[in-house]
């Protein structure tokens, strides 16, 4: 074998390793994306599933405890935003819009109890904050943008996220923490 | 005396130094040696010393250390669950899971979050108290935790724990009956999102069904679990009482289905378990040693007419199929009861018996355009019912009655039979004949008992005819 051959395998051998390197970043991307897609489907899922027990008198215990579902599929689709976000060093406008919406499915859940618990509501307000500022860089506003997904709540379809909090929080929590904030110049 | 207890104060001190002169290290590497040794007493008493030697002096470095703290909580909580299961005492349970929160709370790793959700779920199971559902959600977290361990892969552990979580979440949820406060919907959704990350990976066909199976139960009858179990439970419990029918199975068989039937959401489904509770004290009646009749039959005539009651109302929710079983169990019951309270009438006041015995069947009758009766329905074996009837007119003497009933009855043997009454002379086949000959006969007899001659000239030739086909049958079968 001579040494020109060899330097060409060799050479094969580091652009292979290159190649794959660069290949698995997007592969984690890709299956994180998915995920996250996955886990806000599972957000929707169990805040639909809690809307079916609106009329139910006594089901303080499971309007809690769906909380905590929303809450930790929310957590988990925040947790791969964030990796997302150490991974690239920015995020795209989807990962931004799935965490955003994620957040006000959350925060949405939290207010629309019929005890409303002032911890829950400092949260939610927290949420919807927080939801706002990840897309406020988009053209249309994440509320006001068509849903992915349709939302059926009560034989209602909902396709956009401020059709339901117009709806569904129907003490006006999550517009008062808005105000709040201009009132406080605070973020 | 101030000097005598001064003495005291400073030979306890004295002990008090000394019991807790070892150092965290050593009692650490004691737990870890006593935990392996599975001597959980031991284990628990160290831990314990650990943990106040700690919030005495948090000098000591392995207080400061979470690698260490947090497996001391864990083998406390471990060795206090293994305590548990030895003694039955919720205390240590209790105990068990405080400590198991405290070494997450430390150190959160998911399996952890799991086992404490477990415990948490199954105090609740034990102190009876169905609505008590943060174990659920602490474990389903540990679950997700341990499966993004994984690579958000399935492995053989987390199938396992996804049917533990799978068979708790039904526990609870029909745990105790009466105390079950919740509506059932959270834990059926639960069971449905374990069936969904359980269906990601490659299951074995005994796991697959498991889940299939209860995929099923989280969602029929509109998300029904409770009701649905009971009902599962109650089918398997029937089996277990057919192939032992004692009055232990007949009473659990009864219990869960009434227990379905209280928790049914659709009318499909009552009907459905209101039949069964029929065909249950039905087959008591007629199977068990320990059967306590009238009772059995009044219960099964109840619950029959409950459910056919439900048809009425509700016809288009209920399927033809059903609908035809309901009829069948209905009929039964009512010509059961009719046959129970003819019987009686060997042994105790006759004319009260079949007094009764009528007014059972009669439940059934509706008056028919030419002034008689007729059945509400037609159901398979209506005939015997006019058969009986008939029979109670006989013995009571109510010739309008009675041949009323035994015509109906002869005209519905004809029809169950397929036969047409012109066919029978000129040749059917020798089994109908059979079946027919009875019905011919009883109706001989009354007519001979209240003096309807022309129908006696009628039956004369059917009967010979019938009698004869019926006997080719018998030579055919000695032959």
């Amino acid at each position: 074998m001579n040494r020109l051959t060899m330097k060409w395998m060799v050479f094969c051998v580091v652009l292979f390793a290159a190649v794959s390197l660069q290949a698995q970043v997007p592969g984690v991307e890709s299956d994180l994306e998915r995920l996250m897609i996955r886990y806000e489907e599972k957000v929707l899922q169990a805040y639909q599933e809690k809307q079916t027990l609106a009329h139910q008198p006594n089901a303080h215990l499971e309007f809690a405890a769906f909380d905590s579902i929303v809450s930790a599929y929310t957590k988990r689709v925040l947790e791969i935003y964030e990796t997302l976000n150490r991974i690239k060093g920015f995020t795209l406008e989807n990962y931004r819009q799935i965490a955003s919406r994620s957040l006000i499915f959350r925060a949405l859940a939290f207010v629309e109890n019929p005890q409303l618990d002032p911890v829950k509501a400092r949260r939610a307000c927290e949420d919807y904050r927080r939801a706002l500022l990840l897309t406020k860089s988009s053209k249309i506003p994440i509320i006001s943008q068509k849903l992915p997904y349709e939302v059926w709540i009560d034989h209602r379809l909902y396709t956009r996220l401020a059709d339901l909090l117009d709806e569904r929080d129907y003490r006006r929590v999550l517009l008062g923490c808005m105000h709040n904030i201009k009132e406080s110049g605070k973020p | 005396m101030k000097l005598w207890t001064a003495c005291l104060a400073s030979i306890l001190m004295l002990f008090a130094t000394a019991a807790s002169g070892q150092k965290v290290a050593d009692l650490y590497e004691q737990v870890k040696t006593a935990y392996q040794a599975g001597d959980h007493q031991k284990t628990v008493d160290l831990c314990n010393q650990i943990i106040r030697q700690c919030e005495q002096s948090y000098a000591e470095p392995e207080c400061r250390y979470t690698d260490v703290m947090k497996n001391v909580y864990l083998y406390k909580g471990f060795s206090e669950y293994r305590l548990y299961t030895e003694n039955d005492d919720l205390e240590l349970l209790t105990e068990a899971i405080q400590s198991l929160q405290q070494s997450y709370t430390l150190y959160g790793d998911p399996d952890v979050a799991f086992n404490f959700g477990y415990m948490k779920t199954l105090r609740a199971i034990k102190i009876q108290q169905g609505d008590q559902l943060d174990g659920l959600v602490a474990a389903w977290d540990g679950i997700l935790g341990l499966y993004a361990d994984n690579e958000w892969k399935l492995n053989a552990d987390l199938i396992k724990k996804l049917k533990i979580f799978v068979k708790q979440a039904v526990e609870l949820t029909i745990t105790p009956p009466d105390t079950a406060y919740t509506t059932g919907r959270f834990a059926s959704f639960m069971v449905r999102l374990a069936c969904d990350l359980a269906e990601k990976g490659s299951l074995s066909s005994e796991d697959r069904l498991f889940f299939d199976v209860y995929r099923k139960r989280a969602t029929e009858d509109n998300f029904n679990l409770r009701g649905n179990e009971w009902r599962a439970r109650g089918f398997a419990a029937e089996e277990t009482f057919k192939n032992t029918p004692d009055d232990y199975n007949y009473r659990t068989t009864r219990t869960y289905l009434e227990l379905a039937l209280r928790y049914a959401n659709s009318v499909e489904r009552q009907v459905e378990i209101l039949k069964e509770l029929t065909k249950v004290a039905l087959y008591m009646e007629q199977n068990s040693t320990d059967r306590q009749s009238e009772s059995e039959l009044l219960y099964a005539r109840e619950k029959a007419a409950q459910a056919y009651r439900l048809l009425v109302e509700r016809r288009p929710n209920i399927s033809m199929e059903l609908e035809d079983e309901i009829k069948k169990v209905y009929g039964n019951a009512i010509y059961r009861l009719v046959d129970y309270y003819f019987s009686l009438a060997d042994s105790t006041d006759r004319l009260n018996a079949y007094y009764k015995a009528r007014r059972v069947g009669e439940e059934l009758l509706v008056p028919d355009r030419s002034g008689g009766w007729r059945q509400k329905f037609k159901w398979d074996g209506y005939e015997d019912l006019y058969l009986r009837l008939a029979d109670v007119g006989y013995e009571t003497g109510d010739a309008v009655f009675a041949v009323d009933m035994v015509d109906k009855a002869w005209k519905a043997a004809l029809r169950a039979n397929r036969v047409s009454q012109s066919q029978i002379c000129s040749g059917i086949e020798p089994e109908k004949a059979s079946n027919l000959v009875p019905f011919v006969d009883v109706y001989q007899q009354i007519a001979r008992r209240f003096g309807l001659q022309t129908v006696l000239h009628w039956l004369r030739p059917i009967r010979t005819c019938l009698v004869t086909q019926a006997n080719l049958s018998l030579l055919g079968n000695q032959k």
